[in-house]
């Protein structure tokens, strides 16, 4: 099976002359379907920079990104919204959900942006929620969620649509470790489950030892991948 | 769209007290509105109305040449059937005749240039300003071909009373100086000494008798409408119902008093101005309202965009939340003032209170002090829909704010 993800010689570098910021600075990064890829390096390494290339939420300096063989370089920004909309989840490390949407609208948001009727949207939702421990919440707004409740919606978000693949930017950052560690766990749970691709960048290491896979950043670069 | 529009429903209420606020500056700026466009334009409408009553109502029709140099040689000869021709246009509420020239009137104490005027007493007795403010003896009944009346001035000047005798001395149809001797009926007083001072009133048929004007004639032909605001669209239609009469001309009633339609130009363009800045500062809370929920949610639009939702979609919402809070604003706004004009339209303002004497007078025109409000649905739309056309422009500018977000910067 062909790689879900493929980055050949990626560089972004932010400003110009003496301020220029190299973010990133030649990244060759395969995932494969079905993977569990936990990205560390400390702050400023480039991990951000390099899931929002992959995200295709910004435009490389130079470099190819592919997502599932598609060239993104060459598509239009509408092209690119609906690569993102039908192909990738995101989560964030602060939760981002749309406030003025109860939970279950917010987790059914990509499948309304698809056009799928309400009935299905609503069946997939509840079957999702009743999983990942959310049944009961559906009309709660996030400012009537914890902290941990609200980033599984957001994770629930991503991946009711069945992307082929999920970034989550320091998903734990925000929560306390048991919480994050049972967010940890519903990701591995939707990975064995539903054999979702995860690539999730850390400063955790109780994330960095239960992913299946490991990649350092330092400097813009992959540390010996 | 019903989603955006739920979306838009919900949003404005995350900061309640802003969008009350909000909808309370439309509200308050929209009451302001409605009272000083409906008392303004009920002011022009009485002055209008007091004028045209006066002369010849809102569109006269007479000789091509008698407004440049009035002589009652040039007359309307079938002023009559003219008349009652134009009186079934459903437009016009009277078509009445007039017979209006000059002359000088003189008593034992002096002579004084005078304006006759011949009319149907039946009509001016509904209508005219000098029928209702009489204030010694009567107005002119059907059959009165000896009596006139006079204004208080004039009576003061020739010393007269109801009862007493005055010649008019004028020049009649053919050139021929003529004298007829009338008894006074009645004296009235509108305010206005340019119209105490001069008018006469005598009956339509004593006038062509004194101008030596045929049956039927008149010097000018008088419509009031039941509705001043269709007159662009009458005009035309008075023209063509005169047909093959060329040397006949119709006069809007800016035309008949200019010094009335000045005041009307000059009223209309203040307030217009002073409801200008109203607006102005109406649309600055707005716009920055507008701003500040647009600025204060930019992570949420990103958010919206990294997910894959469209561009288009968070600028309808925020189209829709711009226009809800009109909508409320013009709701409650045009209730509460529809309703304070539309209470006052009916039962008048009195605004003697303010006045010194109880009288008003605009561009020698005396007015009622008593002012009606205009209310109709014509003007209460054009000022809501005038408010909620300014929101959805004035959403524009934190729309196009929408579509300028970087996704990836405001996300990290
Ligand atoms: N939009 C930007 N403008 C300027 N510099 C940026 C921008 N985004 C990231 N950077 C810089 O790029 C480098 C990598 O940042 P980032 O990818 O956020 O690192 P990480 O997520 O690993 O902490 C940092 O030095 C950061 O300051
Ligand atoms: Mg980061």
């Amino acid at each position: 099976m062909s790689a879900i993800v493929e980055t050949r010689n990626l560089t972004k570098t932010f400003g110009k002359g003496d301020i220029a910021v190299h973010a990133l600075r030649g990244v060759n990064l395969t995932i494969n379907p079905g993977e569990f890829t936990a990205m560390a390096g400390p702050s400023g390494s480039g991990k951000s920079t390099l899931l929002n290339m992959i995200g295709c939420l910004d435009r490389p300096t130079s470099g190819e990104v592919f997502i599932e063989g598609i060239a993104t370089q060459k598509l239009r920004p509408m092209a690119l919204s609906d690569l993102r909309r039908d192909r990738i989840g995101f989560v964030f490390q602060s939760f981002n959900l749309i406030p003025v949407m109860t939970a279950l609208e917010n987790a059914e948001y990509i499948l309304m942006l698809q056009g799928k009727p309400v009935k299905e949207r609503r069946e997939r939702v509840r079957d999702l929620f009743e999983q990942i421990g959310l049944g009961g919440m559906e009309s709660r707004f996030p400012n009537q969620l914890s902290g941990g409740q609200q980033q599984r919606v957001s994770i629930a978000r991503a991946v009711v649509a069945e992307p082929a693949l999920v970034l989550a930017d320091e998903p734990t950052a925000n929560v306390d470790s048991e919480t994050g560690m049972a967010l940890i766990d519903l990701m591995l749970q939707l990975n064995e489950q539903r054999n979702v691709t995860f690539l999730i960048s850390t400063h955790d290491s109780t994330v960095m030892d239960r992913a299946h896979r490991l990649i350092r950043m330092r400097d813009g670069q992959i540390d010996g991948a | 769209m019903g989603q955006q529009l739920r979306l838009a429903w919900r949003s404005i209420w995350r900061q309640g007290r802003r969008t009350a606020i909000t909808v309370f500056v439309i509200t308050f700026g929209l009451i302001l509105i409605i009272i000083l466009t409906t008392l303004e334009e009920g002011v022009i409408r009485s002055v209008i109305d007091s004028g045209a009553r006066l002369q010849a109502g809102h569109v006269t029709i007479e000789h091509e040449d008698y407004r440049l140099a009035p002589s009652v040689s040039l007359s309307v000869p079938d002023a009559e059937n003219l008349a009652a021709e134009l009186s079934g246009l459903p437009q016009v509420q009277t078509a009445k005749l007039i017979v209006s020239g000059e002359g000088v009137a003189r008593s034992g104490a002096g002579a004084f240039g005078v304006l006759i005027a011949g009319v149907v007493p039946e009509l001016e007795r509904e209508t005219s300003p000098l029928a209702e403010n009489i204030v010694e003896g009567e107005y002119l009944a059907p059959d009165d071909p000896k009596r006139i009346v006079i204004g208080t001035v004039l009576a003061e000047r020739l010393r007269l009373k109801p009862g007493k005798k005055l010649v008019i001395a004028t020049n009649d149809a053919d050139g021929e100086l003529v004298e007829r001797l009338y008894r006074v009926k009645g004296i009235f007083r509108t305010g206005t000494d340019e119209v105490d001072g001069a008018l006469i009133h005598m009956q339509l048929d004593a006038a062509r008798d004194l101008f030596n004007l045929p049956d039927g004639s008149a010097t000018q032909i008088g419509l009031v409408m039941k509705n001043l605001d269709r007159l662009a669209s009458f005009l035309p239609l008075v023209e063509k119902s005169l047909g093959g009469n060329s040397d006949l001309a119709v006069h809007p009633w800016q035309t008949i008093m200019p010094g009335v339609a000045g005041y009307v130009v000059v009223e209309r363009t203040s307030y217009l101005i002073m409801e200008g800045f109203l607006i102005a500062m109406v649309s600055f809370t707005i716009l920055n309202t507008l701003l500040m929920s647009v600025t204060e949610r930019k992570k949420e639009f990103a958010t919206i965009l990294a997910l894959g939702g469209r561009g288009s979609n968070l600028r309808l919402q925020v189209f829709f939340e711009a226009g809800l809070i009109a909508i409320l604003g013009i709701l409650i706004g045009g209730v509460l003032g529809g309703a304070v004009a539309y209470y006052y339209s009916v039962n008048g303002l009195d605004l003697a209170t303010f006045v010194p004497g109880g009288e008003v007078e605009i561009s020698g025109i005396s007015v009622d002090s008593t002012i009606y409000p205009m209310f109709t649905a014509r003007l209460m739309s054009l000022i809501c829909g005038s408010i909620l056309v300014v929101t959805l422009v004035l959403s524009l500018i934190p729309i196009s704010r929408v579509t300028r977000l970087s996704i990836a910067n405001l996300l990290r």
